[in-house]
């Protein structure tokens, strides 16, 4: 019968977790709980019960893991999926130290992985369904907004640098008519997300890959930014996925390189490099950095912020290690994305409920249970309403962990 | 064991046969004329939702307590095997529409020292 230890059916149960998965605050699930369903419950009792069962969750999750690991997990689609893509990705949450009473113990900032694992709409052409560098990475303002938005990765020129070279910007024509969508479109999503480093994240996401059939589709794609530990994960379980760079990632280098070696004409070097990495020409942008590095030795004194010596020799150590994972024109003519967008923009949908001013998860169990039930929100074939309804149950005590919580 | 799942076709006639108890709902509140030109839809719909409330709960009572009757009077320890009386204890449940008071099988196992619930 799986009746749960607290008195809850999994109906009320799914309603709980998504109101505390989708709201910012357990105390604000419990007033919306009690409004819309007419159940009182208290913001810590949801709390506890998203604790319960986000880790209830997780440990389904490492069971999938494991199976998967002796080659035992099926396939759950009976459809081969044509092109799928995975996409990995690392956010930022603040945790506390767990079991020290009230208030927040030994707070500190911790990095959490998530992954969107998706079926594609899209077709393989013969030829690049769009050659030219789409028109919003040819507009100064949505660029440099990029810029800054990944700068806490890049080193990039000073302020002033910036906007002087964006003056020239005003005597240039517009660069390229309206893009055309040549993009694949996401079909159904599922999300995986932990506060497990990357070796032991690498395995949940393969599990997760092999459950929705992804090592049998026709094409396969991984995309990550130019992180060694992204690419780790492709090589120990998607080494037959096309590795892609994000191509946002790979401007952002560009952009600050172009501005670091030319403030004056800025902008019209980053057209050149960026147009130049759209059309898969990256040795050529290598080659132009090369050659200023020879032409402008690095002086022996220590670099300082926003050198452009520094700068350069960042964009090349990112572009030159990723070379070979920026062939944007094949992968446009295999229907595959050249961005990450849909995980950076997933990343932003998990901080939405996990990370805000105050909020501190105990770790890691507090942080990964949190994100058992966000990842299960954000993901399209309903896992949340499925796990609750067929939870294991537990003759004794009904749900162990449960159990406990509802003391 | 009875089967776990209700099919699509099942619960649509369900969902039937429940619409005919909401005509005769609607009957019982308002009489063979129906509601007056002043009764506003905010009425109509507590009415509803209060014929909804009343049939889920009903439903759920009453399957819960034949599933009950179903576990006999004893069922061997999940742990040990030992075969111990059944007890009602009553306990409530919260389902989507409200709450419901059933009498959930327990035992206890004396070699074990602890509860069992069948019905986990």
């Amino acid at each position: 019968m799986r009746i749960d230890a607290c008195g809850y059916s999994p109906r009320v149960l799914d309603n709980v977790l998504t109101v505390a998965g989708e709201l910012k605050s357990f105390d604000g699930a419990s007033r919306v709980v009690k409004r819309l369903l007419g159940v009182s419950i208290s913001g810590r009792h949801v709390g506890r019960l998203a604790r319960g069962i986000g880790l209830e969750m997780a440990a389904e999750r490492d069971a999938q893991a494991a199976r998967h690991a002796a080659g035992e997990l099926p396939s759950e689609v009976e459809n081969v999926p044509d092109a799928v893509a995975v996409e990995i990705d690392g956010g930022r949450l603040r945790t506390r130290t767990a079991g020290q009473g009230p208030g927040v113990h030994g707070p500190a900032w911790r990095e959490d992985k998530c992954a969107s694992l998706m079926r594609l709409q899209s077709q393989a052409v013969a030829e690049d369904p769009h050659p030219q560098l789409p028109r919003a990475l040819a507009q100064p303002e949505h660029v440099r907004r990029l810029v800054q938005e990944v700068k806490r990765l890049v080193a990039t020129p000073a302020e002033s640098t910036v906007k002087e070279a964006d003056q020239t910007v005003a005597e240039e024509p517009p660069p390229f008519p309206k893009s055309k969508d040549y993009r694949p479109r996401p079909l159904v999503r599922t999300v995986v997300a932990s506060m497990a480093g990357s070796d032991r994240f690498g395995e949940l996401v393969a599990a997760e890959a092999q459950r929705r059939g992804f090592y049998r589709a026709s094409r396969r794609a991984f995309v990550a930014d130019g992180q060694k530990c992204n690419w780790t994960i492709h090589q120990r379980h998607f080494r037959d996925f096309v590795p892609i760079v994000d191509f946002i990632h790979a401007i952002t280098y560009i952009y600050a390189a172009a501005m670091a070696v030319d403030p004056a004409h800025g902008w019209r070097l980053y057209l050149e490099w960026a147009t130049a990495c759209w059309q898969g020409r990256i040795a050529e942008v290598l080659a132009a950095l090369r050659a200023w590095t020879i032409e402008h030795p690095t002086p022996d004194a220590p670099p300082l912020a926003n050198d452009p010596h520094e700068i350069v020799r960042q964009a090349l150590g990112y572009l030159g290690n990723n070379a070979a994972r920026m062939d944007y024109p094949r992968y446009r003519r295999d229907g595959l994305p050249v961005t990450s967008t849909l995980v950076e923009s997933l990343i932003k949908e998990i901080n939405y409920r996990v990370k805000g001013t105050e909020k501190f998860w105990d770790d890691p169990d507090g942080a990964e249970a949190i994100l058992q039930i966000r990842a299960a929100l954000l993901s399209e074939d309903e896992p949340l309403y499925r796990f609750l309804a067929n939870r294991p149950g537990n003759p004794f005590t009904r749900r162990s962990t449960l159990a406990a919580t509802c003391q | 064991m009875a089967k776990r799942t209700v099919s699509t076709e099942e619960l649509a006639t369900v969902r039937r046969l429940a619409r005919k108890f909401g005509m005769e709902v609607a009957r019982q509140a308002f009489g063979d004329s129906g509601p007056g030109k002043d009764v506003d839809l905010a009425t109509l719909e507590s009415v509803a939702q209060a014929a909804a409330e009343g049939v889920a709960l009903g439903t759920v009572e009453r399957m819960l307590s034949q599933q009950a009757e179903q576990f006999g009077e004893e069922q061997p320890c999940p742990a040990c095997g030992r075969a111990c009386d059944l007890v009602p204890r009553e306990r409530e449940l919260v389902i989507a529409h409200g709450r419901v008071e059933t009498a959930e099988p327990a035992a206890h196992c004396p070699d074990c020292r602890r509860d069992f619930f069948p019905s986990a």
